[in-house]
């Protein structure tokens, strides 16, 4: 099949042989029945006298199998049966038309023609011979056996030799044809046909020459060509002095006209006929070189387009050799056409990616193309770019890939920007995920606030209400002017009734700028319970402190309001309750103030009396009372004496307790001095070693502190008295949390510390009165002046081995002050 | 009644207090003028010679006033305001004397003006010797303000006896 061929055309050509082939064995066996069941109808289709023969009938059937064997051509001369066949049944047509042409040529009677059938005496008509074929015939048979035989054989172009023969027998049967159609009543003896018999004729002629349409006639015929276009168009001319022909002919046969007017007509038809048919060629070919030319200029186009393409454009064939190579391949691989076409394209790859082409041209010929394939191609001068490659096959007009195109574009230089592009993209995207990711952050951390946040802009347009704030105010944004927030929101004073001013609201006034905090409360129809809530709202500003807007923050405080009341009410309740008690304790006090009073009066009196009035009878009648008289007297003037001292301590005792502490910054040495100083005339006579140490400045209460000094020096005194040399040391540690703890130590007779409980107690007392007076409410004293100052007081002793007393008061030791006035000192002396 | 060119008024309403002091005041060779009265009214009627001592004259006032606190009717610290806030008694001087050590006592009765201060001991002994001091010193130390008459004029003068 060649590329001229039209596929639609040889399909039709091809179909007509066969349907050539059919025709005639039909006709042959349908003539054959005519005559085997002597029905004259069926071999000479009722057209003139002339009949087909039985051997022509018979040479037609075989002719017509032969045809359809041979319609489809092979190039196996002899080979199978199907081709033995055909030769054979070709070889006996032409000998059968050898035959009867070899009987007519030499007036033979060889007996051919009754070889199948005799014809009956009332069929033998018109005819020399009846049951033998007319010479034309026998020809005709001849060429179409050879014609038959030789349609594969080309040794020398023997194609062309079958259609000569198909042609010649095509001419011998039209020469009957038109015999017949000028009259059909004509009878030329020997050179008559039967009218089955011309039209069988020409159809097999032609089926041969449509049989190959490899080359000759047939191809021509089926050419897309011009050649081709015209004699499709043309042949039908041939049949133009046909008609003509058959028309001067009726008309001189009826003699109705002259006969140069028959001329003229004829000539004027012929001339019609021949000058339109060569027109409308010539439209076809007109329009066939226009289409060419617009082709023409198309590919000129699409050549300038491919020349003037910075891109290199490159084709090569399928076993990679170029073909084509444009300007924009000079430029970009530096070779130019005429060392570039012919060379294999392997050159423009480099030699680590020497598979590539290959791969390349399989998935190409798999009917894929490549586009935008990146990868990197080497100049002449060896330096490797980087290209982008789009490849695509190229295809014939038969759809078969016989190459392809290449496209490829130098992107180094775009490679760099594309990568410092991808960079910057790349940067884009981190930043954007970065701030995405920090507005997650926002809103996650909005979201899982307790406040309700809320923000606006402006114009007082919410930008921002989380969760909380719906929670909290029942409901969400709303797109309203802020006179109109107090109804919606249902906001009102601390009274619970009047609207909250729009002009006061905590958002308002920070978007004056004013920062604020707010209680309000909140009733709506979410919220018919209402909620007290409190705002704390400020403006938002620009980087040039312009408000932009503003925040607001606000939790549910109802539960906090509602705590509140029920402390203000406990409060009060126990503030009535102290009030109380302490009214109580008032009562009580000045009950005791005045026992205490009665008993420094009424108590001391009697006692004063007893001893006034027993001394006066000692002194006044002494002499008239007996002796045990006057000891009993002395008796009552000791009692007496106990008990007024009895009186006394316990009246101290109570003043300490009564007693408002009254702190002085107050030096203890001066007031161990004074002590000493008052005690001084129970030394007397006695060997007595005072050691006393620096003691430090105290806020204290010098009054009870002295008191103290007092009780603790005097029992020292009194429980050393056994000893010939009394030592009494007065110091201080630092301890106790930096606070001093200061000591009263002594070397009497001490005490057992099985009874240290019982020290502090009051009456309590761990010697005898005979061994040493007192009234055991001393330490009680003392114990209740160092709790009062807020301090601790404990004894440390061992019998006859001392006693050791530490105290501690709470309030703050003066080192750090006196440090200071120390160094101011130090700072104005130097 | 007259009780000019008195050297004590004792202001005591307990009897045995009274025999007591007057045996010490004795005792120390001062008892010769000594007049007493049993409450704060008296006191007062006596100072201001009104009432019963109407016909005292304020030129005459008492050496001393030996002053108890706890009176009947009007109490010490009311005689010794009201005393110490009028001019015509104010330099009378005013000892205390009295039962109780209370500090607020104590207090009070300098603030109003008291010239001295002491708590009567329980011991006799002392008792006796700070009297003696006392009228010693007021009626024979120290200097009074005025100078008065040297007339012996006794209203219910003791003796003891």
């Amino acid at each position: 099949m060649t590329g001229r061929s039209d596929p639609r055309l040889v399909n039709r050509l091809r179909a007509f042989t066969a349907a050539a082939a059919v025709f005639s064995a039909a006709v042959g066996l349908s003539s054959l029945a005519g005559w085997i069941f002597r029905i004259p109808s069926l071999t000479t289709w009722g057209a003139g006298p002339v009949t087909m023969v039985a051997n022509t009938a018979a040479c037609f059937v075989l002719v017509g199998a032969s045809l359809w064997l041979v319609r489809e051509r092979d190039n196996q001369f002899f080979a199978g049966t199907r081709k033995l066949t055909a030769r054979a049944a070709a070889v006996i047509v032409g000998v059968a038309g050898l035959l009867g042409l070899t009987e007519h040529l030499f007036r033979l009677d060889l007996g051919v023609d009754q070889l199948l059938l005799t014809a009956p005496p009332d069929l033998q008509i018109a005819t020399t011979r009846p049951g033998l074929m007319s010479p034309i015939t026998a020809g005709a048979f001849l060429l179409l056996g050879l014609a038959l035989l030789g349609i594969d054989w080309e040794p020398w172009r023997a194609g062309r030799l079958a259609e000569f023969c198909a042609l010649a027998a095509g001419g011998a049967a039209t020469f009957g044809l038109l015999t017949f159609a000028f009259d059909p009543h004509i009878y030329a003896a020997h050179l008559s046909l039967a009218l089955p018999t011309g039209v069988t004729l020409a159809t097999c002629s032609l089926g041969l020459i449509c049989a190959r349409t490899e080359s000759g006639l047939g191809a021509l015929l089926c050419s897309r060509c011009l050649g081709g276009m015209l004699a499709r168009r043309l042949l039908p001319a041939a049949l133009v002095p046909v008609l003509v022909g058959w028309f001067r002919w009726r008309i001189t046969v009826a003699g109705i006209y002259s006969e140069w007017s028959v001329v003229v007509c004829s000539s004027l038809i012929s001339m019609s006929l021949l000058g339109g048919l060569i027109v409308w060629a010539a439209v076809a070919v007109d329009r066939n070189e226009a289409g060419q030319m617009k082709a023409e200029e198309t590919r000129e186009r699409l050549a300038a387009i491919v020349e003037s393409s910075d891109d290199a454009i490159i084709s090569n064939s399928l076993d990679g050799t170029i073909i084509a190579w444009n300007r924009g391949a000079e430029k970009v691989f530096g070779y130019s056409s005429a060392e570039a076409v012919g060379k294999p394209m392997q050159m423009l790859i480099p030699p680590e990616r020497d598979n590539e082409e290959p791969e390349i041209l399989a998935r190409i010929a798999r009917g894929e193309s490549l586009e935008h394939f990146e990868t990197i191609r080497v100049r002449k001068d060896c330096t490797y770019i980087d290209t982008s490659v789009t490849i695509s096959p190229i295809r014939n007009s038969s759809g078969v890939m016989v190459g392809a195109s290449k496209i490829a574009r130098d992107v180094t230089e775009g490679k760099e920007a594309q990568q410092r592009l991808a960079a910057q993209a790349e940067e884009l995207a981190n930043s954007r995920r970065a701030l995405e990711a920090q507005s997650l952050m926002l809103q996650s951390v909005l979201e899982s606030m307790a406040e309700g946040l809320v923000a606006a802009d402006a114009q007082g347009k919410f930008v921002i209400w989380n969760t909380a704030a719906e929670n909290i105010l029942g409901m969400g944004a709303v797109d309203l002017t802020s006179e109109a927030w107090p109804e919606h929101y249902g906001l009102f004073l601390n009274d619970t009734v009047t609207p909250f001013p729009s002009e006061q609201l905590p958002m308002v006034r920070a978007l004056r700028g004013e920062a604020n905090t707010t209680e309000m409360f909140v009733r709506n129809h979410k919220l018919a319970e209402g909620a007290w809530i409190e705002v704390t709202a400020g403006p938002r500003k620009t980087k040039d402190g312009i408000v932009c807007g503003g925040v607001a923050a606000f939790r549910d405080i109802t539960q906090r309001k509602a705590d509140e009341q029920e402390i203000q009410k406990l409060n009060d309740e126990l503030e009535q309750r102290v009030a109380a008690r302490t009214a109580q304790l008032l009562v009580a006090n000045k009950e005791l103030e005045a026992f205490s009073y009665s008993v420094s009066h009424d108590l001391r009196a009697p006692l004063r009396h007893i001893s006034g009035f027993s001394k006066l009878l000692v002194e006044e009648f002494g002499s008239a009372l007996d002796p045990a008289a006057q000891h009993y007297l002395e008796r009552i003037q000791a009692g007496t004496q106990k008990m007024g001292l009895l009186v006394d301590e316990l009246l101290n005792l109570a003043r300490v307790g009564r007693h408002a502490l009254n702190l002085q910054t107050t030096g203890l040495n001066s007031i161990v001095a004074e002590v000493q100083a008052v005690l001084q005339p129970e030394n007397e006579g006695r060997q007595v070693e005072w050691s006393v140490a620096e003691l430090p400045e105290v806020d204290c209460d010098p009054v009870l502190v002295r008191q103290i000094f007092q009780n603790l020096l005097a029992n020292a005194l009194k429980f050393t008295r056994p000893r010939a040399q009394s030592v009494i040391e007065v110091g201080c540690q630092k301890k106790e949390d930096g606070r001093p703890v200061f000591m009263v130590r002594d070397n009497g007779v001490g005490f057992s510390m099985k009874y240290v409980d019982k020290l502090f107690g009051v009456f309590q007392r761990l010697h005898s009165a005979d061994e040493f007076e007192g009234t055991g409410i001393g330490l009680v004293t003392v114990q209740r002046i160092v709790h009062k100052h807020g301090g601790r007081v404990w004894a440390e002793a061992e019998v006859d081995k001392g006693a050791a007393f530490y105290f501690t008061l709470s309030a703050v030791t003066q080192t750090e002050s006196e440090s200071k006035s120390n160094g101011a000192t130090a700072g104005a002396q130097s | 009644m007259n009780s000019g060119n008195l050297d004590i008024l004792l202001v005591e309403d307990n009897q045995d207090d009274i025999d007591l002091a007057l045996h010490a005041l004795r005792r120390g060779k001062l008892a010769n003028n000594i007049f007493v009265v049993h409450d704060g009214e008296e006191a007062l009627d006596f100072l201001f010679c009104r009432g019963a001592f109407a016909d005292r004259a304020f030129d005459h006032p008492p050496k001393l006033v030996l002053l108890d606190l706890k009176l009947p009717k009007v109490n010490g610290m009311e005689v010794l305001k009201q005393a110490k806030s009028d001019p015509r008694t104010r330099t009378i001087p005013i000892v205390i004397m009295t039962s109780s050590k209370e500090e607020r006592d104590l207090v009070a009765s300098y603030n109003l003006g008291a010239n001295s201060y002491i708590q009567k001991p329980v011991d006799f002994d002392q008792f006796r010797e700070t009297v003696k001091t006392i009228g010693l010193y007021w009626l024979v130390i120290n200097q009074p303000p005025v100078v008065e008459d040297s007339g012996h004029l006794v209203g219910r003068a003791h003796d003891g006896r």
